[in-house]
C-alpha cells in the first residue's frame, strides 16, 4: 500500500535528515524508532506531503504523492509531533472546522466529532475553550482530529506525549483496534508504546534505516548479547563512556548494569572499570530496548569502520 | 470528483477556514481592544474632532455627508491600521503548528489564502459596520438634518470603505504568504504602499481605491457657481480630510494649511498630537460657511464599477498569494538550519575496548525510555526559529554571558547584561543589512551638518526597525519568558537593561550624524539627537512589553517617523531635523516621555514577575 522508494531529504545548509530512506508497508503498525535528530518527523512530513524529498519517491496505492498528493491527503489522519490548536475555539468547533476541511460537512461531520469525542473520553470537555485544556486533553484532540476522516493511512508522531498512564493504555488499544486493513505509521522514542502494539518496526538513526523487521525478529538480534554486570558506583561513568547500556539499578553501593555487547564485559577487560569482585557478566534475555540500542550501536560502529 | 463537487468542496473550504479564524480571532482581547479604539475614534468623530472639507468648505451633517465622513475617514485609516491587525493569521497556524494538521488535509492553497483574506476582511467589515450604526447615531446628534436616508448614509460605507479595507485584507495575506515580506519589512513597504495609495487620488477618481477624489467631483458637480474671487479661491481647495480639533473660526480653505491635500498621515497624525493636550469634546464642529446640502455621489454604475473593480483586485491578491504560500513546508519556509551537535549522536562501540586502550566515543546515549519528549523537533531544526528550544532560545541560554552573570561580581552583573542584550539585538541579520548601515554611518558622517540632521538621520533611525521591534515582545514571541523570569535577577534590571541596549544600538546606528553634529558644535541639535536615542528604544521597549507583538511599535514609529522627521510636524519631529522642532524643546520633552515610557515597561513586566 505504502512504498518508500530510496528518499532522501536535504535541507537548505546542508544537513541531509534523510538518505536513501526504503521500505514497503502494507496494512499493520509500523514503529519507527530512532533517536533525536535521526529524521523521524522529516520522515514523517514527507508521507504526510507536508514536505517533498529531495530524491526517491513515496507511492500510495501505486500513485507517486509528490506529484499527486490528493490521493494520499483523502486517505491521510496526521497528528504532527508539535501541533498547537486555537485557544478560543471549543473541542467541538475545532473539530468540525477540520471536518470541513477535509471534506465532511454538515450532519455526518456533527456526527463524526461526537463519535470521536466520545473515543476520547472529551465529551464533557467539548464546548469548553481549547486554551483551558490541559497538555494531555490537548493531545487527546489531536489524536480525534486525526481520525475524523475515518482514515486509511494513519501517522502519529509522538501520539502518547503527554497522557496520563491510564490513557496511553486506551490510545494503544484504540491503535491496535485500528490497525486492521489500515497503515499506521507511529514515530515515538518510547519503546514500551511500540513493543505494545507494533507489527513491524523500523530503527533510524542519522536518516538511515538501521534496522527492520517483526519485533520477534529484532529481539532475535539481541539474543545472548545482554548482560548483567555490577559495578562500583565510582565506576559508573567510565562504564556509560565505554559500554553500551541499557539500563541501571542500585545495589547498596553498587550498581547493576544492563550491558548490550557481542561479550560478557569482563571476558575482554574494560578500560577503568574493574567491576565488582571482578566477576564477569551474566546473561539476560533481551527486550525490544536493548534490541534499539544494538541496532543503533552496530550502524555507527559500522559507518565508523566505513 | 465532478468539477462541481469539487467547487462545492472548495467552497466549504473557504467558508470553514474563513469562518474557523474569524471566531478564534473575534474571541481574543485583542479584538475587544480594537473595538474600544473604535468606539474612541466614534466619539472624536461625533465631538467634530473628523472634518470633511471640500473646496473648504463642508455640508449639512445630513446622512449623505455623515455617511461619506466616515467612510473616507474609517476607510484611510482602517486601510493602514487594519493591515498591522490582521497580518497574523497564517503566522498563527504557522507557530501553532494547526498549519502542519491542515498541510496534510486536501485542502487547496487558494482554499486556505482566499479563505484566510476573508476572515481578514470580515474581522475588519465588523469595525465597518460598528462605524455604519454610529454614523446614524452621530446625525442624530447633530441634528442640522433629521430624516435618516439609509442608503445614502450606508452605501458609503460598502462602496467608499470596504474597497480599500478588503486590499488591506488581502495584501496582509499576501504579504504573510511570502516570506521575505512577513517581518518588519514587509510593515514597512506596506505603509509606504498605504501612502502610495493616497497619493493615486490626486490622479482621477478611477484609481483611487480610498474614494477621496470621487466624492470631490460628486461634490465640486453639486456646488452652486463660484461668485467671486474668494470662492475661486476656496474652490482650488480640494478635499481635506483632518483628524484633530480645529480651530473656533477656520474660514473657508484654512483646514489646507494643516496638512497635505486628500488627509494625509502626517495631517492625521499632527491632529492625533494636537488632541492629545486637548479634551476631545471642547473641540468645535467646523462653520458651515455655505450650508450646502450635499445629497452624496450619485451611485451609477459607472461610479461603482471601479470600486467593484478594487473588491476584485482584492480577491485576485488573496488568490495569488496561494502560489509563494508554502503550504507550512519547513524546507521551503527559510530559515537557517543550526548543524546537529557532534557530541549528541556518538554512542561507544559494542565490544568493550581492552584494558588500557583508549576509546573515542565519548558517552553513551539516553535509553529511550528515560527520553519523553526530544529536545528539539525536526520543524524547529528545519526553520531554526518560532518555538522554544530553538536558535534564538539557545542564544539567550547557552552563552557564554550567562555563566559570567551567574558567577560574577554584583557590579558587572548590569554591564554582563547589557552586553547580551545588546548582541541579542543586534544577531540574526545579514551582511546586507549591516553594509546599508554603515552606508548610513557615514554618509551622515560626510554630509553637511544640515542634511545629516534633516535626512539621513531619519534614514539611519529607521533602518533599525526590525531590531527595535524586538524588544519587550520577545520573550512573549519565542516563549522564554519562563527562562527570563526565573532568572536570579533584581527586580528590573533585565528592563533597565534591555532599554540601556536599545539607547546603545540606536546611538551605535545615529552615531555618524551625532559625531557630524558635534564637530559642526551644533548644541541644540546634539541635545536632540540624544533625546532620540533615550526615545526609540523606550517606546519599542513599552510597546513591545505591552502587546507582546513587534508590530505595534511598527506601526506607530512608521507612523511617527513620517509625520515627524518626515514630514516635519514639530511637536512629533524627535530627531530635532527642523529649527521648529528643536525650539519646540524635543531635547526635553522626549528624554521626560522616554523615562515614562520606561516606567510603564518596568511596571509591566513587574506585573508579569508578581
Amino acid at each position: 500500500m505504502l512504498v518508500i522508494d530510496s528518499v532522501d531529504k536535504l535541507y537548505s545548509g546542508g544537513v541531509q535528515a534523510l538518505c536513501g530512506f526504503s521500505i514497503d508497508q502494507g496494512p499493520g503498525i509500523l514503529g519507527l524508532l530512532g533517536p533525536n535528530g535521526a529524521g523521524k518527523s522529516t520522515l514523517m512530513r514527507i508521507l504526510a506531503t507536508v514536505t517533498r524529498p529531495t530524491a526517491g519517491r513515496v507511492l500510495w496505492q501505486g500513485h507517486d504523492v509528490v506529484r499527486h498528493p490528493q490521493e494520499l491527503r483523502r486517505a491521510l489522519g496526521y497528528l504532527p509531533q508539535d501541533f498547537g490548536v486555537y485557544p478560543n475555539l471549543s473541542a467541538r468547533e475545532f473539530l468540525a472546522y477540520l471536518a470541513a476541511v477535509k471534506g465532511l460537512a454538515g450532519r455526518r461531520a456533527r456526527a463524526r466529532v461526537d463519535e470521536l469525542l466520545e473515543l476520547v473520553n472529551l465529551t464533557a470537555a467539548g464546548r469548553r475553550p481549547l486554551g483551558s485544556f490541559s497538555g494531555g486533553m490537548r493531545q487527546r484532540v489531536g489524536i480525534a482530529q486525526a481520525l475524523l476522516n475515518d482514515p486509511r493511512l494513519l501517522i502519529v508522531d509522538e501520539p502518547t506525549a503527554g497522557l496520563d498512564p491510564e490513557e496511553r493504555v486506551r490510545f494503544r488499544g484504540l491503535l491496535s483496534d485500528l490497525a486492521g486493513e489500515r497503515v499506521v505509521i507511529l514515530s515515538t522514542h518510547i519503546v514500551s508504546d511500540v513493543e505494545a502494539v507494533a507489527t513491524e518496526i523500523a530503527i533510524i538513526d542519522r536518516g538511515r534505516l538501521v534496522a527492520h523487521g517483526a519485533p520477534e525478529a529484532l529481539l532475535r538480534t539481541v539474543e545472548g548479547r545482554v548482560w548483567e554486570w555490577t559495578v562500583a558506583s565510582s565506576e559508573l561513568a567510565a562504564a556509560r563512556q565505554r559500554l553500551v547500556i541499557s539500563g541501571t539499578a542500585r545495589r547498596g553501593t553498587d550498581v547493576a548494569l544492563r550491558v548490550v555487547g557481542e561479550q560478557a564485559p569482563t571476558l575482554s577487560g574494560v578500560s577503568g572499570v574493574a567491576g565488582a569482585a571482578g566477576a564477569a557478566g551474566a546473561a539476560l534475555p533481551p527486550s525490544l530496548e536493548d534490541a534499539y540500542l544494538y541496532a543503533i550501536a552496530m550502524a555507527r560502529q559500522n559507518r565508523r569502520a566505513a | 470528483m465532478s468539477d462541481m463537487a469539487a467547487a462545492a468542496f472548495t467552497l466549504r473550504q473557504v467558508h470553514a477556514i474563513a469562518r474557523a479564524d474569524l471566531r478564534e480571532r473575534r474571541r481574543r482581547f485583542s479584538y475587544l481592544a480594537t473595538l474600544a479604539g473604535t468606539l474612541y475614534f466614534l466619539y472624536l468623530v461625533h465631538a467634530g474632532n473628523v472634518r470633511l472639507t471640500i473646496h473648504g468648505q463642508r455640508g449639512v451633517y445630513n446622512s449623505a455627508w455623515i455617511g461619506t465622513l466616515m467612510a473616507l475617514s474609517v476607510g484611510s485609516l482602517l486601510s493602514l491600521i487594519g493591515f498591522y491587525l490582521v497580518k497574523n493569521t497564517l503566522d498563527g497556524d504557522r507557530r501553532t503548528g494547526v498549519g502542519e494538521i491542515l498541510a496534510a488535509t486536501p485542502m487547496s492553497r487558494a482554499a486556505y489564502t482566499l479563505g484566510k483574506a476573508m476572515s481578514n476582511f470580515s474581522l475588519l467589515a465588523s469595525i465597518l459596520a460598528l462605524c455604519a450604526v454610529a454614523a446614524g447615531i452621530t446625525q442624530l446628534l447633530a441634528r442640522e438634518e433629521a430624516r435618516l436616508d439609509l442608503v445614502a448614509l450606508l452605501l458609503p460605507m460598502a462602496a467608499l470603505a470596504a474597497p480599500p479595507v478588503a486590499l488591506a485584507a488581502a495584501m496582509a495575506v499576501l504579504f504573510e504568504a511570502i516570506a521575505w515580506l512577513r517581518g518588519s519589512l514587509g510593515n514597512v513597504i506596506f505603509f509606504f504602499l498605504w501612502i502610495g495609495w493616497l497619493s493615486l487620488s490626486a490622479i482621477g477618481p478611477g484609481i483611487d481605491p480610498l474614494g477621496f477624489q470621487l466624492v470631490e467631483s460628486s461634490f465640486a458637480r453639486q456646488l452652486p457657481a463660484p461668485a467671486g474671487a474668494a470662492a475661486a479661491a476656496a474652490a482650488r481647495g480640494g478635499i481635506s480630510l483632518n483628524i484633530g480639533p480645529g480651530g473656533p473660526a477656520a474660514p473657508a480653505g484654512a483646514e489646507e494649511s494643516a496638512g497635505p491635500k486628500t488627509g494625509s498621515a502626517a495631517a492625521a497624525a499632527k491632529g492625533a498630537g494636537h488632541q492629545a493636550g486637548r479634551p476631545a469634546g471642547q473641540a468645535p464642529r467646523p462653520p458651515l460657511p455655505s450650508g450646502i446640502h450635499w445629497r452624496g455621489i450619485d451611485w451609477t454604475a459607472a461610479v461603482v464599477a471601479p470600486r467593484l473593480g478594487w473588491l476584485g483586485i482584492a480577491f485576485a491578491i488573496a488568490l495569488v498569494a496561494a502560489l509563494p504560500f508554502s503550504r507550512f513546508d519547513p524546507a521551503r519556509e527559510g530559515g537557517k538550519r543550526p548543524r546537529p551537535s557532534r557530541r549528541a549522536a556518538a554512542t561507544p562501540p559494542l565490544d568493550p575496548a581492552p584494558a588500557g586502550e583508549p576509546v573515542a566515543t565519548p558517552a553513551t546515549p539516553a535509553t529511550p525510555a528515560t527520553s519523553a519528549r526530544p529536545e528539539t523537533s525536526d520543524a524547529a531544526l528545519a526553520t531554526g526559529h518560532g518555538r522554544p528550544g530553538s536558535g534564538l532560545e539557545r542564544r539567550w541560554t547557552g552563552g557564554r554571558w550567562w555563566q559570567e552573570l551567574a558567577a560574577g561580581a554584583p557590579r558587572s552583573r548590569a554591564l554582563v547584561l547589557v552586553i547580551a542584550e545588546l548582541r541579542l539585538l543586534l544577531r540574526g541579520r545579514g551582511f546586507w543589512w549591516y553594509a546599508a548601515a554603515a552606508g548610513l554611518w557615514i554618509g551622515g558622517l560626510a554630509a553637511p551638518a544640515g542634511q545629516a540632521r534633516a535626512t539621513l538621520l531619519a534614514l539611519a533611525w529607521i533602518w533599525p526597525l526590525p531590531l527595535w521591534s524586538e524588544m519587550g515582545a520577545r520573550e512573549a514571541r519565542y516563549g522564554t519568558r519562563p527562562l527570563v523570569l526565573s532568572a536570579p535577577l533584581p527586580p528590573g534590571l533585565q528592563t533597565a537593561a534591555a532599554w540601556a541596549a536599545g539607547i546603545g544600538l540606536t546611538a551605535l546606528a545615529g552615531s555618524g550624524v551625532g559625531l557630524r553634529l558635534a564637530l559642526a558644535g551644533d548644541a541644540r541639535g546634539c541635545g536632540a539627537w540624544l533625546a532620540g536615542c533615550l526615545f526609540i528604544p523606550a517606546l519599542a521597549l513599552a510597546l513591545g512589553t505591552l502587546s507582546g507583538s513587534p508590530r505595534l511599535f511598527e506601526v506607530v514609529y512608521l507612523l511617527l517617523w513620517y509625520a515627524g522627521p518626515m514630514s516635519g510636524v514639530a511637536e512629533l519631529d524627535y530627531t530635532g531635523a527642523t529649527a521648529a522642532a528643536r525650539a519646540a524643546g524635543v531635547a526635553w520633552t522626549y528624554p521626560t516621555l522616554a523615562a515614562a515610557l520606561f516606567t510603564v515597561a518596568w511596571a509591566a513586566r513587574a506585573r508579569r514577575e508578581r
